[in-house]
């Protein structure tokens, strides 16, 4: 049974000048130990996809349904109060995008790390310090540092921080969005290896949200493409980085420049859909070289030996 | 050649207490290197590792600390802003940010027409020509996109209006400061490459600064890579990707992955730590607490040498 399995998941939002379709029918699942990378440009969908796993839904919200099972449970079924007693951090966790520079300036880094098992777990203060302690020595940051305040640390040691607050709870999933964007290139391959260890010593499952797909490969295990609040292919990263399918992801692969190979680069044309009002059919049509007339129709979910692609290209190939 | 850097330092005074001792950044400190016309350099480091304050005192829109700067022959270091005038002509400036780098109630007609007020160039008609003119250079539209104002553009298109408000003036030199860090992978490219065609269309000489080294290989004619306020290393790009001599250097190239689906099973050697602070940086070499191959002769600063045509390291271990 796999860990996290979604089936089609809505989440649309409202806003003055209409619906924003920003998750539209998302389908995926996880294996327990196995990281899944959803990539995308910027307004594709990737962070509201994980607040809605998570369930931290914007306040204009106007569509959210779908079915998530947890271990086999569904947890869209549970009301507020039981998602967050018993999912929220227990059993899904998150690293959000530039929560380095969100630390309560005034609690000492150790008294940060200990409240989720405090708030979400009931545990005794004296008891989630201990842990707290334990756990930072876990993420790389000497003792000394666990009675110290967020500005007396650096930028990556503030990452390596939340890292721990996400991990203290022992949860299920973790979900990493952008956990590097703030940080400089070796800071950044440092905080890879480290995400990296815990993965193996603790059989870690994450979802890793990012717009570099370079950085995507440090830890995926499945990549996932994103567009206009669609997953367009899912494959095993071998299968998706050797032969992508999508018309969108072999762009987005070929528009990404490269240290060691010797490759030309070439942009996108156009520019992403408007999630107001996004195309008809396939939301990538507009921009494909390889549109066809049966593209003005959604396409399916199509599987090529496991690797999933929304196109209509590999019809019949199945 | 155009543009000739000699020992250039710029700190900036803080103060520390009310009768305390005044404190310095030093941003940059003995940085030496000299630009040819029409070449074009990548000039890269973390951040905080004072390449903007570089980039922004060649500019002299910082007053060095010491050291030259002699631009076409000529010692601009401490000319007055009055005797600068040309030299505003002479260069131009694109910023990372393109929404906060624009008038937000002129349209892109007036803030690409402004300078050419400002230098008395034209008649009405005539400036209306190149302002058209420069539109199309950066691939926009002038019907569309002239009588817009910055909100109704993307970041891509504002930053093009960046980059024909810089170039407008036919400088001799423009530095590009983060251009595309604040956009979208696949405008980044489309951008980079705009620039490198106004660039051998106008024979002009680009520094481009970023903290990106992967891009830089596909943009420019040499690499410079700053750490904690010193040039480190400088050469040209091929060199430098295939032979990186100063151990900075190395670590910035081993921590940059490429997509590849086996980097997971595989854990990078970069140095732990981070940059020093530049209030009070290490003695002698700044990267010596890091670095692997550090020894006592690395308190002293090490010079400058050529190991390789071109190819100049600031280490005492460099071969």
């Amino acid at each position: 049974m796999a860990l996290l399995k979604v089936e089609d998941l809505v989440m649309y939002y409202r806003t003055r000048k209409g619906t924003v379709k920003a998750v539209d029918h998302v389908s995926f699942e996880i294996e327990k130990g196995e990281t899944l990378a959803i990539v995308g440009e910027s307004g594709c969908g990737k962070s509201s996809l994980s607040r809605a796993i998570i369930r931290l839904l914007p306040r204009n919200v106007e569509t959210y349904e779908g079915k998530v099972f947890l271990n086999g449970t569904n947890i869209m079924e549970l009301s507020e109060e039981r998602f967050r007693k018993e999912v929220r951090w227990r059993k899904i966790s998150m690293v959000f995008q530039g929560a380095l520079n969100a630390l309560n300036p005034v609690l000492k880094v150790g008294e940060q790390v200990a409240e989720p098992l405090v708030i979400h777990m009931g545990m005794g203060k004296k008891e989630a310090l201990k842990e707290a302690r334990e756990m930072i020595k876990q993420v790389g940051i000497a003792e000394a540092f666990v009675d110290r305040y967020p500005f007396e640390l650096s930028g990556g040691m503030r990452q390596r921080i939340v890292i721990a607050m996400a991990l203290i709870t022992d949860p299920d999933l973790v979900i990493l969005d952008e956990p590097t964007s703030a940080l400089d290139v070796i800071t950044q391959a440092n905080v890879m290896n480290l995400l990296k260890r815990l993965k193996k010593e603790r059989d870690l499952t994450y979802i890793f949200i990012t717009h570099d797909i370079a950085l995507a490969s440090e830890l995926a295990d499945k990549m996932a493409t994103m567009y206009a609040g669609q997953i367009i292919e899912l494959a095993d990263s071998e299968s998706y980085f050797g032969k992508p399918l999508h018309p969108y992801t072999q762009k987005l692969l070929g528009s990404v420049p490269t240290l060691r190979e010797d490759k030309e680069i070439a942009p996108i044309p156009g520019t992403p859909p408007n999630l107001l009002n996004p195309p008809v059919g396939c939301r990538f049509r507009p921009r494909c070289d390889q549109a066809m007339e049966i593209c003005e129709k959604e396409p399916p979910m199509f599987s090529l030996d496991g690797h999933r692609v929304k196109c209509w290209l590999y019809r019949g190939e199945e | 050649m155009l543009l000739k850097v000699e020992n250039l330092s710029k700190f900036f005074p803080i103060k520390k207490g009310i009768f305390g001792k005044t404190y310095y950044v030093r941003a940059v400190e003995n940085v030496t290197f000299e630009i040819d016309k029409g070449e074009s350099i990548s000039l890269v480091g973390e951040s905080g590792s004072g390449k903007t304050t570089l980039g922004k005192t060649i500019l002299r829109l910082y007053d060095p600390t010491s050291g030259k700067i002699e631009f076409d022959g000529k010692d601009i270091t401490h000319l007055t802003e009055k005797e600068l005038k040309w030299y505003r002509r002479e260069t131009g400036l694109v910023q990372q940010n393109p929404f906060g780098s624009m008038v937000p109630h002129f349209t892109i007609f007036k803030i690409l027409e402004e300078p050419l007020i400002v230098n008395k160039i034209g008649t009405r008609e005539e400036r209306r020509e190149i302002v058209y003119n420069i539109l199309r250079e950066v691939q926009l539209s002038p019907e569309e996109f002239a009588f817009k104002y910055p909100h109704m553009l993307s970041g891509g298109q504002l930053q093009r209006v960046a980059i024909a408000r810089a170039i407008i003036m036919n400088p001799k030199l423009v530095i590009a400061d983060e251009p595309v860090s604040m956009l979208d992978a696949s405008v980044r490219v489309e951008i980079l490459n705009l620039f490198e065609e106004i660039q051998e269309k106008h024979h002009m000489s680009i520094i481009y600064i970023t903290h990106d080294l992967s891009t830089t290989r596909y943009f420019s004619d040499r690499i410079f890579i700053m750490y904690a306020g010193h040039l480190v290393e400088r050469a040209p790009t091929k060199e430098l990707l295939r032979n990186p001599a100063h151990p900075y250097t190395k670590a910035l190239l081993e921590a940059i992955p490429d997509p590849d689906p086996s980097n997971r099973f595989k854990f990078r050697e970069v140095p732990p730590g981070e940059p020093p602070s530049l209030v009070n940086p290490p003695k002698g070499c700044r990267f010596k607490p890091r670095c692997p191959i550090a020894t006592d002769k690395c308190d002293e600063e090490p010079p400058e040498v050529e190991i390789s045509p071109g190819h100049f390291v600031k280490c005492w271990y460099a071969q």
